[in-house]
């Protein structure tokens, strides 16, 4: 599995929605699946796929799937 | 009440709110925010506000009440269907909303049943369910526990709250309430703890209040790693906080000078009733402290009995109850029980009825298993505050998750649904919960 297809797993099972929804513009707060108390759960998805640590400012940066990507970027998770 | 509660000239340029958008309300705006809903609304009506953590929707708010309205507060993200049935049980005259900055004001029953002349301001007894039951308040009621907050926390006019609490919610109203009294500035926010904007004013706020929730995502975020240049004091309420993480709040508290104070209420009693203090918590962090100032409380067979000023006129279920008086008499059940420790502070041992707290929010088990038998799906409920978990027999699981959080507007991580064979009873037909205790993984 490609670290895509892995990112659109972990928002589909943190936010509990089909995956096809799951687009780079999805924004948080933009649906009701996407709320403070799901956002920890998304954080703690992507810390335990990727296996990593994110940092506080990261956490409340990242408010898109996009600005995800470019987050997870910065800790060497490659998206080709 | 709320014009004149404030120590604060009627002239004065200083700052009363300024929210996300660097809109600002001045204590020196309110006669003409009054002025503009006594031509608005001419006569004495029963008012929705539909609220966000706004400046317009604060200015709407205290002009409508200093007009002599009588108001009840609302979500603004409520449902649409949840709105006309508010409008229809309580002949709402009109509802008033806040769109792109913009007041509006939409008029509805011409002609209604009286009010109580004293009916001030009506909040609802559950912040998402949808149940449409009320508390009302008169403004000496709603006076004297602000004024009782004030003291018990020694506010100043010095202080900056961050009130991204609801302003419709009873614990987010009395964090507004109480500042005003003393000529504060809100920091009026709609952001969550996982948003940027909320750590902008955290950094120059002088103290946060927060339900359980909030906690969890403050100590997920790594508050301990948070600057501040301003706080001194974070207030918790609206649930119960289990004791380590009441400890791990004091130490980080302690060690950045600041204090942390645990604090128990209910909408019914406007709504404070004790508080801990952050000295104490070392040795009581099971406890919710002492009650506060005007406030007394006292154990009939277990059961919290508080007598207070600030305890609400009564409930209402129907326009004819609007015009109803104080039926309470300063006196208040909370269906909490409850023991002394050392003769000093209350803890709580349970709850005489079933009611849960999700994200502050109260939650009637009984009331979701009822809506579901309404539609003839069983369901049966279990939870503590913060963990809501509801069995069924009828599947699929995302059916039922889809209809509470459509009709209950809860969180969608906030519960899980587990599903049953069968539910497990008793051989005399009652629902056997320890058996489901066992069966429910119960978490969040």
């Amino acid at each position: 599995m490609d670290n895509v297809e892995k990112l659109r797993k972990a928002f589909a099972e943190a936010l509990q929605i089909s995956e096809d929804v799951i687009t780079d513009d999805l924004k948080y707060n933009s649906i009701k699946e996407w709320d403070s108390v799901a956002h920890m759960a998304l954080v703690a998805e992507l810390e335990d796929v990727f296996d990593i640590m994110l940092d506080t400012d990261d956490i409340i940066e990242m408010s898109s799937v996009m600005k995800a990507r470019e987050i997870l970027t910065k800790y060497n998770v490659e998206f080709s | 009440m709320l014009k004149t509660l404030h120590k604060v000239s009627s002239h004065s340029s200083k700052i009363l709110a300024r929210d996300d958008g660097g809109d600002v309300l001045r204590y020196g705006d309110l006669t003409d925010h009054e002025n503009f809903w006594r031509e608005a609304i001419p006569e004495r009506s029963f008012v929705i506000l539909l609220c966000e953590n706004t400046v317009p929707h604060l200015g709407a708010y205290i002009g409508l009440h200093a007009a002599g309205h009588a108001i009840l507060l609302l979500p603004a993200k409520i449902s649409n269907a949840h709105l006309m049935q508010m409008i229809e049980t309580y002949q709402a005259q009109a509802v008033v909303s806040v769109q792109n900055g913009l007041v509006r004001c939409e008029q509805h029953y011409v002609r209604s049943e009286a009010l109580h002349p004293d009916l001030s301001i009506c909040l609802s007894t559950s912040g998402s369910t949808g149940s449409p039951k009320l508390v009302r308040f008169n403004d000496r009621q709603l006076y004297a526990n602000a004024e009782s907050i004030a003291e018990y926390l020694d506010l100043t006019e010095d202080e900056i709250p961050l009130a991204h609490l609801p302003m419709e919610y009873s614990f987010g109203l009395s964090v507004i309430h109480s500042h005003m009294l003393v000529g504060a500035t809100l920091l009026l926010s709609n952001a969550s703890v996982m948003q940027p904007q909320f750590w902008e004013n955290f950094s120059e706020a002088t103290s946060l209040a927060g339900v359980p929730f909030h906690y969890d995502m403050l100590l997920r975020i790594r508050l301990e790693k948070r600057d501040s240049k301003n706080l001194r004091t974070l207030v918790q309420a609206g649930g119960r906080l289990p004791k380590d993480k009441v400890l791990t709040l004091h130490d980080i508290a302690s060690e950045k000078g600041w204090k942390f104070h645990v604090m128990y209420g209910q909408t019914e009693a406007g709504p404070r009733i004790t508080w801990l203090p952050h000295s104490c918590i070392p040795e009581y962090p099971d406890c919710i402290g002492q009650p506060i100032p005007g406030v007394e409380v006292e154990l009939v067979n277990e059961e919290m009995v508080i007598k207070s000023s600030s305890v609400m006129m009564g409930y209402a279920e129907t326009r004819a109850d609007l015009s109803e008086g104080d039926v309470m008499n300063g006196v208040l059940y909370t269906g909490d029980l409850a023991e002394w420790v050392d003769d000093r502070f209350l803890r709580i041992k349970g709850r005489k009825s079933r009611f849960i707290k999700l994200q502050g929010n109260r939650v009637g088990l009984q009331e979701i298993e009822d809506f579901f038998a309404s539609i003839d799906i069983e369901v049966v409920c279990k939870g503590v505050d913060d963990s809501l978990t509801v069995f069924t027999t009828s599947g699929p699981k995302e059916k039922i998750s889809e209809t509470i959080i459509e009709n209950f507007s809860f969180s969608p991580r906030s519960f899980n649904v587990v599903l049953l064979d069968e539910v497990p009873r008793l051989s005399n037909g009652k629902i056997d919960y320890k058996s489901l205790n066992a069966l429910g993984d119960g978490g969040v």
